[in-house]
């Protein structure tokens, strides 16, 4: 199957990065997975365009690591196809796929040198030695580890570690770079130090790049694009921005970001119509009771205060409203001050715009729509 | 931990009690490999070499020890080769009575000795009979591959299984075919257990009298069959102190490297 309705609106065409912006880079057709009873993965339908940085998110146990192992050759899909660069290569083996990829735990050769891990996938594809040493260098040069060749990867840190996978994966200029988990084992500060290098080098060879994280704040970070899985399934595909700010499920909701929920008697008691509807918690204000005038298109929800908890840079204010209604609201700690704005039991009035505010459905039992326009 | 003093010395006389109850019997035999007394009278009578000089004079046991290698490299060879394959198979593909060729490789080994040679004599003698083929040296090679196979299996698929396929997975992600995976990413990992396995196996071999007593024959004799057919003749006592002797030495230096090159296995994995 030749698929070339699609990939249009990405951003990489948007941004003229894409050479050939008609024919997806990856394509996931109808893909399902079973290991024995258990459905890994059912029914997803993906387009990844050249060039794209795209996040595959969800909590452990919800088939984006299937589907990330199904791209890359090590797990043959129960049905479905999977479409590289146009053709089909749902039966090829991982060694004639044009992919590489950065593993969780690495998977360094331990009997190599940092330099012969390296150059691996060239020596194994017949590239002459000096040309061999040449690539690996400049491999290793990217990612800032020339010194280090002739080390074993048991003398290398965490990060270093990471950053020879990277090199090794890249050696071989491949079309799609596939990172599992790629931060996963990596301690906060290098985290985000690696996020940013792994950003810039995608950006320095603009191929490729899915990475599946169960990590929304790096998905949010590192992707253009990025599809939230639950149950084997895509429960949401779409910009960064978008996903956070228009949450089409309650499970999208909760576990891109927090969300405060409102349905049901609550939604009746609060909003006066019934339905499931999300707000996030920073774009709610809390303001004292007396001052509470509501705009126009505000909602206001009066409460009480039952729990102030100072996070540094945000304070997480925890309201008890009408009809056992929960809702939770961040202030910045933008002022100047050593004052708390509100206490433990004060009588306070929540406000947000309704615009802020989605309508949202429960989780999907329909397979999520692949169009991202 | 800190134990009391006096638990630490009954704990340490303890274990000089079961190290001498291990090992004093074996320090007898070298003793009285140099003994002038052909009785094995204790003190030793006084110290020679005689013993050590008829030994290595005696075609018996020089013939004898000839078999015991050629059996014991024979085997292991076999071992290897069927052993590493049997360990390949259960360890990295999955298929239809897999945890059963698991336990029927490993079952010959918790055999009693005496119903293996029995079972391959009744064999050996009513299939290889008939067909012009008697009992000899290479009906002991595959009497001993019966067990050695079992070594080697165990420590090559112990060592896959704590492996793991990720490195194999990327080998094969960064483009390697399967034999190209198979010689430079997974031999290197299980060279160790390979060469520990095969050390073990030529050791066990090397010492076998019970199944090779029924799969031999009257013209082969290897080592372990000749210290029991010339151990009770007077004339020939002191030589088979030496022959044990000998054999002591020759078979803890594979099981003390085996255990080196497992050790060194287990803990070189990144």
């Amino acid at each position: 199957m030749t698929d070339t309705q699609r990939g249009d609106s990405t951003p990489a065409a948007a941004l003229g990065t894409n050479t050939d912006s008609d024919t997806p880079q990856i394509s996931l057709r109808s893909l399902r997975k079973t290991f024995g009873s258990v459905v890994a993965v059912d029914s997803v339908d993906l387009d990844v365009a050249d060039g794209e940085f795209f996040a595959m998110l969800g909590p452990s146990g919800s088939g984006k690591t299937t589907v990330l192992r199904m791209i890359a050759g090590f797990e043959t899909p129960t049905s479905g196809q999977v479409i590289l660069d146009g053709r089909d290569a749902t039966a090829l083996p991982p060694f004639r796929r044009d992919v590489n990829t950065v593993f969780q735990d690495y998977a360094l050769f331990p009997h190599m040198t940092v330099q012969q891990n390296v150059e691996y996938g060239l020596r194994v594809h017949g590239v002459a030695a000096q040309e061999r040493r040449r690539r690996a260098g400049e491999a290793l040069d990217m990612v800032r580890l020339g010194e280090h060749g002739a080390r074993k990867p048991t003398q290398l840190s965490g990060g270093q570690r990471q950053r020879v996978a990277l090199a090794r994966a890249l050696v071989n200029r491949p079309r799609v770079l596939l990172l599992d988990e790629p931060l996963g084992a990596l301690d906060l500060k290098l985290r985000e130090q690696m996020q940013l290098e792994l950003k810039s080098i995608q950006r320095e060879v603009g191929i490729t790049f899915v990475f599946v994280t169960h990590d929304q704040d790096e998905a949010l970070t590192l992707c253009d694009r990025l599809a939230v899985f639950n149950n084997g399934r895509i429960e949401q595909l779409g910009g960064a921005q978008e996903v956070y700010e228009h949450p089409a499920t309650q499970f999208v909701a909760g576990f891109v970001g927090s969300s405060n929920v409102i349905s049901g008697e609550a939604a009746r008691a609060v909003l006066g119509r019934d339905g499931a509807f999300a707000v996030r918690p920073e774009k709610i204000a809390v303001v004292p009771r007396e001052s509470a005038a509501a705009g126009p298109g505000e909602v206001t929800v009066a409460g009480v205060v039952q729990d102030v908890v100072y996070a540094g840079s945000i304070t997480r204010v925890v309201v008890a409203g009408p009809a056992g209604l929960t809702l939770s609201a961040t202030l910045l700690n933008s002022e100047p001050t050593d004052t708390a704005v509100v206490r433990r039991a004060d009588h306070v009035t929540l406000r947000w715009h309704e615009s802020a505010m989605r309508s949202i459905a429960a989780s999907a039992a329909t397979p999520a729509p692949t169009d991202h326009s | 931990m800190r134990l009391p003093t006096a638990l630490r010395r009954g704990l340490g006389v303890w274990l000089a009690l079961g190290m001498a109850f291990l090992y004093v019997p074996l320090l007898l035999v070298v003793l009285n490999s140099f003994n002038t007394s052909r009785t094995f009278g204790f003190p030793p009578s006084g110290f020679t070499l005689q013993w050590w000089q008829r030994a290595a004079q005696s075609s018996g046991a020089m013939s004898a020890l000839g078999t015991s290698v050629v059996a014991g490299l024979s085997a292991t060879a076999i071992a290897l080769l069927l052993g590493s394959m049997a360990a390949f198979a259960v360890q990295r593909y999955r298929f239809f009575g897999r945890s059963t060729i698991s336990f029927l490789v490993v079952l010959p080994i918790t055999l009693p000795g005496i119903v293996t040679g029995i079972a391959l004599n009744a064999t050996f003698t009513s299939l290889l009979g008939p067909l012009g083929v008697g009992l000899g040296i290479a009906t002991v090679i595959i009497g001993h591959a019966t067990f050695c196979i079992v070594i080697v299996f165990n420590n090559v698929q112990a060592r896959l299984r704590r492996l793991g396929t990720s490195l194999e997975e990327a080998s094969s992600d960064l483009g390697a075919s399967g034999w190209q995976t198979f010689w430079y990413v997974t031999f290197p990992q299980v060279r160790g257990a390979l060469v520990a396995g095969a050390l073990l196996a030529f050791a066990l071999s090397f010492d076998e009298i019970v199944v090779t007593t029924f799969t031999a024959g009257p013209a082969v004799q290897t080592l372990p069959l000749w210290i029991f057919g010339n151990l009770f003749r007077p004339n020939q006592a002191p030589v088979v102190n030496v022959v044990a002797a000998v054999l002591t030495v020759v078979a803890i230096i594979p099981v003390a490297l085996a255990q080196r090159l497992s050790g060194d296995a287990v803990t070189s994995r990144v």
